[in-house]
């Protein structure tokens, strides 16, 4: 989809924001277009804080693309508290998606901030009023966060819904049990490392639908994980340990010891009726394909097992295949589409409320690497 | 709600619905319907990962064709109407579970080598004896195959397993016809097995009828006799008959339309708030309205309905043939291609209010939606002159093209005066959510796999459905002819004469 300006991206006084945008509505509509009938449209206001004109070029644009599913108020702020000086200035813009045949011609708001050194601590002053009233608020971090800092706790108190991507973390692994404390403090929270783990929760839930099959789900003794390591070498777990956090608060297992377990590859769970739960984490070198780690799934029960695999280079696939008890083996592909960041924040916008079922597993992910 | 619910790695999950493995066996496997509604449906619930593991299809029709050679027909159907195109590698894997057996509907050993064929899927996929038939033949062919999947033992699955029933529309053509379809229904199958379809009722734009009214707390208070004249149902169809003229010349559009689209139409918008949303709940209000609607003795069609049909005219500005010569149809021919009723309903809430239904072919556009107008302001301080015209509130919901929700006020004019002029506040699906809506049959079909047949019809509703509109059929078999319309216009000047003697006029579309 291809988005045109509705009037050029113009400095604004940043006390008279709302006045300027009022101006930029009553422009003719930019480039070569049709004068079509416009839409006004906003059902959210979506904060994002970057760093540097170019990450703030690339949100601004991949915002842009979803206007004609989440018409929103996109307030993009670049904040360099590093930097020497004092400033903040702001630009406004309105962009307009270039319609579907017979679909309405979508408009919004981008406001576009730009702070330096000590100016970022005005930023939450300047956001405040800018927040379109009645509709939800999402800051959106999509780049590292920065954990503990004033700008990020007074953004995140003005938001609904925090969406962050726990990949990004320095060291996930070991802030895996400090970020519900960091991030949530009640506030609906989204975790783009977990949005990528849902279709591969969906596919593993879809085994255990039918009624002779959820029974097989208080037998399983061994899970193992196939991701990728990460193109640098290095290996990051969070996705696999998410993956069997979430199996793990939804089953009842609890972290046992295992004295023969290697701690990086493999763990013990034990099962509500005592039995044991043996994991694998197999990391596979290659490049990760849009920060997706998870290659394939592996459950064995005493009579059935499943599986869940790539189909060869196939982006958009994956073979599942079941084995249960005396019936024939089944095997299938299914479509798996590649999970792009639009996507993820696509379905994180669509959100309301707390993800319980993301918080118990990251629970159950950090009582595994505690 | 189905065994998954005890799955514990679906609760949390945004995506809630998947069924149990089971088998969808197409009557009418070689028709329209299969090709161009049905099996792309069910390709594209197979490649948004809504269908599970085994899932099967079995085509049961009368022509020779192979698997194969029904694959391939399917292939070709799939990749030209399945909303979301067709991938190769998916098509492959999805195309593993379909298979065709050739039969007659009368035939037993049609069945018999249709049992087998499911209980060798039981075993090779997992069906777990779940099946679903789907009636998508012509009706006169409903009664024998059920009675036939009767005979063949089909209308239980072994294995604890499910087994369920798609009814098509339309479901009789007048009371009697009805309640005989029912009787050999009733005689298979029990009620909770049965899914009669309105595909009407799979369109996001109805359902979010239900939404908007009883999760919002402003409306309620409002709906009903004291705030509002008179509601406004159209579906309006800017295509003529399309090639059915023999189908039409036996249905007209009191059958083709009425009875079933705009009744469920009528129903969700005068229903009162069910207890909760849960399939018979819904039913149950739903079949309250339709007893309640006071029946039309067939000595006074012509008071409360107009019949039209159309004649030579336009479409889109091109010229079209009237009615009568469309392919299939009598030159003489008395069937009606619009109709206008005026219905009351007789409860508390809707006492002595107007619903004005109004359906036809060859219309100016297409266009179906809901129009609830309000009464006018009890004292008119504003009506000075004749620059003020004030008019009613409006509340539409729109159906189709344009789905959606306006209402429809007074404002004034900027300026030194106090003029006033009608404004819309709109709501566009597209416009706040972007999103395409799934295919109706893609929601139905998987409903009825899930056992969820909120959005189906009862029995009870069919027949009290019937009850209301074969007097009117028959008052009109000896009423006087259809009024003519030009093709392309609003229906037939007495259809506007029709409200006007009541002070009221149809909305302008």
């Amino acid at each position: 989809m291809t988005s045109i300006p509705l009037g050029e991206r113009q400095p604004v006084d940043i006390g008279a924001i709302e006045k300027d945008l009022a101006a930029l509505w009553k422009q003719p509509l930019g480039g070569d277009s049709q004068r079509a009938q416009i839409t006004r449209s906003c059902v959210m206001t979506l904060i994002a804080v970057v760093s540097g004109q170019r990450e703030a070029n690339e949100v601004t644009s991949a915002i842009i693309q979803m206007t004609d599913r989440f018409p929103n108020r996109t307030i993009v702020i670049d904040a360099q508290p590093e930097s020497g000086g004092e400033s903040l200035e702001a630009w406004a813009q309105v962009s307009c998606q270039v319609p579907a045949a017979g679909s309405t011609q979508i408009c919004c708001e981008q406001i576009a901030i730009e702070a330096r050194g000590a100016g970022v601590g005005r930023v939450p002053g300047a956001v405040l009023p800018l927040l379109v009233p009645d509709v939800p608020v999402v800051v959106w971090w999509p780049r590292s966060a920065p954990l503990g800092t004033p700008l990020f706790e007074r953004l995140n108190a003005m938001a609904d819904r925090v969406i962050i991507d726990s990949a990004l973390i320095d060291e996930p692994e070991g802030q895996i049990g400090g970020l519900l404390a960091k991030f949530g403090k009640g506030r609906a929270i989204s975790d783009l490392a977990w949005g990528r783990l849902t279709p591969w929760r969906e596919l593993t839930a879809q085994f255990f639908d039918t009624p002779s099959a959820v029974s097989h789900l208080s037998e399983i003794t061994d899970v193992a994980v196939h991701y990728r390591s990460r193109p640098d070498g290095t290996v990051d777990r969070l996705q696999p340990l998410l993956f069997i956090g979430w199996l793990a608060s939804k089953l009842g297992w609890r972290t046992a010891e295992c004295a023969e377990c290697n701690r990086d590859t493999s763990m013990k769970l034990q099962r509500p009726d005592g039995g044991m739960v043996r994991v694998s984490l197999a990391a596979i070198p290659g490049d990760l394909r849009h920060d997706e780690q998870i290659e394939g799934v592996v459950m064995h029960c005493d009579h059935a097992s499943y599986q869940i695999s790539r189909e060869g280079e196939r982006a958009d696939g994956v073979i599942v295949a079941t084995r249960e008890g005396e019936l024939a083996p089944l095997r299938r592909v299914v479509h798996l589409e590649q999970v792009d960041l639009l996507k993820l924040l696509a379905e994180e916008l669509r959100q309301f409320g707390r993800d319980l079922g993301y918080e118990q597993a990251l629970g159950a992910a950090a009582a595994m690497v505690a | 709600m189905t065994e998954s619910t005890t799955n514990p790695l679906r609760s949390g999950l945004r995506m809630q619905r998947t069924p149990e493995p089971c088998t969808v066996v197409i009557f009418g496997a070689t028709g329209d319907l299969t090709h161009r509604k049905l099996v792309p449906g069910l390709y594209n619930l197979y490649r948004e990962r809504l269908l599970p593991p085994g899932f099967s299809v079995i085509g049961f029709a009368r022509r020779e064709w192979t698997d194969e050679y029904f694959r391939q027909t399917l292939y070709d159907d799939v990749k030209e109407f399945s909303r979301s195109g067709l991938e190769e590698p998916l098509w492959q894997s999805f195309a593993e579970g379909i298979s065709y057996n050739r039969s007659s509907f009368d035939d037993p050993a049609g069945y018999q080598a249709l049992a087998e064929k499911l209980a060798a899927l039981d075993e090779q996929r997992g069906t777990g004896g779940n099946r679903l038939f789907y009636l998508a033949t012509p009706p006169e062919s409903y009664a024998t195959i059920i009675e036939q999947l009767g005979a063949a033992g089909l209308n239980h699955s072994p294995n604890g397993g499910w087994t369920r029933i798609i009814i098509e529309k339309p479901f009789g053509r007048d009371l009697n016809s009805a309640r005989a379809l029912d009787t050999a229904v009733h005689k298979v199958f029990d009620e909770s097995q049965v899914y009669r379809i309105d595909h009407y009722l799979g369109k996001e734009t109805v359902q979010n009828i239900l939404v908007f009214r009883f999760a919002n707390g402003i409306f309620e208070p409002v709906w009903n006799r004291r705030y509002v004249d008179h509601v406004q149902i159209t579906v309006g169809e800017s295509v003529g008959v399309e090639g059915r003229g023999n189908y039409y010349e036996h249905a007209g559009t009191i059958r083709d339309m009425v009875q079933n689209h705009l009744m469920q139409l009528l129903t969700l918008t005068a229903m009162e708030p069910p207890g909760s949303y849960e399939a018979n709940s819904v039913r149950d209000e739903k079949v309250k309205v339709v007893r309640a609607i006071r029946p039309i003795a067939r000595e006074d069609v012509a008071k409360y309905s107009i019949r039209g049909q159309y004649t030579a005219g336009t479409e889109g500005g091109k010229p079209v043939p009237g009615y009568r010569e469309e392919t299939g149809v009598d030159p003489s021919s008395n069937t009606e291609t619009y109709i206008a009723l005026q219905l009351f309903v007789e409860n508390w809430r809707w006492a002595g209010v107007p619903f004005y239904l109004r359906t036809g072919k060859r219309l100016p556009k297409r266009a179906s939606e809901i129009a609830i107008q309000f009464k006018s302001a009890p004292l008119m301080l504003f009506d000075q002159g004749p620059l003020n015209n004030i008019e009613p509130n409006v509340l539409t919901i729109k159906v189709q093209p344009d789905e959606g929700i306006s209402l429809k006020f007074e404002s004034k004019i900027p300026g030194q005066t106090t003029q006033i002029r009608p404004v819309t506040m709109d709501f566009r699906y597209n416009a706040s959510f972007g999103v395409a809506s799934p295919e109706a049959y893609e929601r139905l079909l998987l409903d009825a796999m899930l056992g969820d047949s909120t959005l189906f019809t009862r029995s009870d509703e069919v027949d009290a459905s019937w009850s209301l509109i074969t007097p009117i059929l028959e008052g009109w078999q000896n009423g006087p002819a259809p009024e003519p319309y030009e093709a392309g216009t609003w229906g037939p000047q007495a259809s506007d004469a029709f409200l006007e003697s009541a002070g009221r006029k149809w909305r302008k579309l």
